[in-house]
């Protein structure tokens, strides 16, 4: 099953989404990953199962404009984006607006920094066979008996 | 009263960052099949009635204040059973950014419960064992010995995240 | 005119088996305004697809909530396979819609107790228990493990159900059925429960679609939305069924329409295992997801949804779970405005929330 993403530019957020509570859409959630340059924001909406998607992609030093004006319930969303993500999400309505307590974590943002990719798998060398050199006779003959001292003892 | 603390001692239940599941086995634990209740136990919210912590969750950094005053509320004797791989050592969890990993860090544990989730026979083990432990620490308590009671008993230092941020890739 | 007074409920509480804190600006005993704080059991287990590849991930994902575990085990396993474009066998898709709904039955009961106790009204939480009991009995029996299972994998399930154990699954219910029709008309009927949850925690339907609830909160208020009737990854589309739903969007009304599906769930099942084909449980998966996809589930709370991006290798760039409690909790601050000290405990848990599922 193909999946639809919208693609919208920031600036046209609102009017957007205007559009489709005026059409009688429910905000089902909205998700944001880390992407090497910013944040990929993906806002779904349903009427009567009918399942949508608008995608924005927000550079790293910008911001996004809240949506509780016309979805009150985005609140719970957005307070998450800006605590795990470091997200600047703007005009959050004042009375669910948590400032950056709504999850109170060890560290700030750890979502912040981007996934290092894992490293490609390394392949074992292959073991090169040991060169043979021409060994003086009189060592050769030492070897020989250690072996031979060993025998006896194995017996 | 000697014999009434091991034979009918409060349970204390905190969840402290689980994901429930140790939680519904320690109140299966209540329910007509295991029947802790027939060993005299009840559940209270109250941490100043409570002889036994059961904590089950590995703590993340918002939950970790709350147990650590919730077990210094208790009055001595008192028992802790960490329930729960999570309680244990932080379970599938531990390399997550904001957990803890192993209630040991936070408060000093006496039982240490495994399963995932630990089943509700191992639970009431669990506490019988504990009740031993809490016998021996209210003999302590009677023949004197509060202060060393309570010196076995204190709270560790606060734990450091950011230790765990090194380790955490 | 009475001064507020901020009352803070949570994060131990008897009655509560997760924690959550809300404070309660009261005026004398009525609720103003409620805050919830949450934040007590966020584990931050999404980043966790970053070090525990994609297979192995099911198991942390079946983790996220002990009580709704297999719907979270299924709806990860859903969106892996949607985007990595894996037909699960017909009968795979009918034995996780049979482990599903028993997972709902089992939840349902398990809410039931926690809405007896939250209520005063301790015979009922021991009598729904003891029943519930018997349901992890059956999951013992069928896949090991009583509270988390993991039998679902990607590709389709780990271990088969014969068609004898199926049946004395039916039989069971069956039993079970008789039994708790007696239970729930009693706490229907009773009229201290009537008194109490009646006319209480009032969510209008307007107010239910304009805070975007799920599941039975916005069935009792009237609006009807059941993602299993548009389920194609279970047998959902096989079966006949109707939503339950209620108008009063009361606490009464979301009582009911919890107790309307325990017993419609019953019947699922029946219909389920008189059609289950015969066939392969799991199929073959081979190489690593390179797309995203999103899924759809009605888990016990309510619809969830279940997010995968992958990158081609075997770790995921991004998964993410929105759980029907994390769309409630809007419901549940509208809920409480006016309502009695009193009545808190028990509107908290007619809501039903699962904390450990709205954090993560």
């Amino acid at each position: 099953m193909k999946q639809e993403y919208t693609e919208i530019e920031s600036p046209a957020l609102l009017d957007n989404v205007k559009e489709m509570k005026e059409d009688g859409y429910r905000l089902v959630q909205i998700c944001c990953t880390r992407v090497p340059d910013g944040y990929e924001l993906t806002y779904s909406f349903d009427k009567e199962y009918n399942f949508c998607h608008l995608r924005l992609t927000v550079p790293e030093s910008g911001w996004v404009m809240s949506i509780t004006s016309l979805y009150w319930s985005a609140f719970i969303y957005e307070n998450e984006m800006h605590d795990l993500f470091g997200l600047d999400v703007r005009h959050i309505a004042n009375d669910v607006d948590y400032k950056g307590t709504f999850y109170r974590l060890s560290e700030k943002a750890p979502w912040h920094t981007p996934p290092k990719k894992p490293a490609p798998p390394v392949r074992p060398q292959a073991k090169q066979p040991p060169v043979s050199k021409a060994a003086p006779a009189g060592e050769a003959v030492k070897t020989t008996a250690k072996a031979e001292e060993g025998a006896k003892e194995h017996g | 009263m000697k014999s009434f603390e091991k034979k009918s001692p409060w349970i204390l239940h905190y969840d402290a960052t689980s994901c429930n599941g140790c939680d519904i086995e320690v109140l299966a634990s209540l329910t007509p099949r295991y029947d802790i209740e027939r060993f005299g136990m009840v559940n209270t919210g109250n941490p100043k009635h409570a002889d036994v912590f059961l904590i089950t969750g590995s703590v993340n950094a918002q939950s970790l204040p709350v147990v650590r005053r919730l077990y210094s509320q208790m009055l001595e004797p008192k028992v802790v059973v960490a329930v729960g791989i999570c309680a244990n050592s932080g379970g599938v969890f531990r390399d997550c950014y904001n957990v803890l990993g192993g209630v040991d860090k936070a408060i000093p544990v006496d039982v240490y419960v495994p399963g995932c989730a630990a089943r509700p026979e191992s639970i009431i083990d669990g506490v019988e064992r504990a009740l031993d432990i809490l016998e021996k620490k209210a003999k302590m308590l009677h023949d004197g010995r509060l202060q060393e009671l309570q010196e076995m008993d204190k709270l560790p230092p606060m734990p450091d995240f950011s230790a765990k941020k090194e380790a955490v890739v | 005119m009475a001064e507020t007074t901020v009352i803070p409920f949570g994060p131990q509480h008897p009655v509560l088996p997760e924690p959550v804190h809300i404070d309660l600006e009261m005026q004398d005993e009525k609720v103003l305004r409620a805050i919830p704080s949450i934040g007590y059991v966020h584990r931050g287990l999404e980043k966790l697809v970053e070090k525990r590849d994609y297979q192995k991930f099911v198991y942390v994902a079946e983790r996220i909530c002990g009580i709704c575990s297999f719907g979270h085990g299924w709806g990860y396993c859903r969106a892996v396979e949607g985007a990595m474009h894996i037909d699960v066998p017909p009968r795979a898709k009918y034995l996780r819609t049979i482990w599903h709904e028993l997972s709902r039955i089992h939840s349902h009961l398990l809410w039931l107790g926690l809405m007896a106790d939250a209520m005063g009204f301790e015979n009922l939480f021991m009598s729904s228990w003891r029943m519930r009991e018997k349901i992890l009995d059956i999951f013992e029996e069928t896949t090991g493990g009583r509270i988390i299972f993991s039998v679902c994998k990607i590709g389709g399930v780990r271990r088969d159900m014969e068609k004898g154990t199926l049946n004395s699954i039916v039989d069971r219910l069956t039993d079970m059925e008789a039994e708790l029709r007696v239970i729930t008309d009693e706490f229907l009927k009773e009229p201290t429960v009537i008194r109490r949850m009646s006319g209480v925690g009032v969510l209008s339907r307007e107010d239910a679609i304009e805070l975007c609830c799920v599941g039975p909160v916005a069935r009792a208020s009237g609006v009807v939305g059941d993602m299993r009737l548009i389920d194609t990854e279970g047998a959902y589309q096989d079966l006949s069924f109707e939503p339950c739903v209620a108008t009063e969007g009361d606490c009464l009304a979301r009582c009911k329409v919890r107790i309307a599906e325990l017993f419609q769930s019953i019947g699922l099942i029946r219909q389920a295992v008189e059609k289950v084909p015969d066939g392969e449980i799991a199929a073959l998966v081979r190489g690593n997801p390179k797309e995203e996809f999103f899924t759809r589930i009605e888990q016990p709370r309510g619809e969830a949804i279940y997010y995968v991006k992958g990158n081609g290798t075997k770790f995921l760039d991004r998964m993410r779970v929105r759980t029907p409690t994390n769309a409630n909790i809007p419901a549940l601050v509208r809920a409480l405005q006016g309502c009695d000290y009193a009545d808190v405990p028990m509107l908290v848990v007619t809501i039903d929330p699962c904390i450990s599922c709205t954090e993560r």
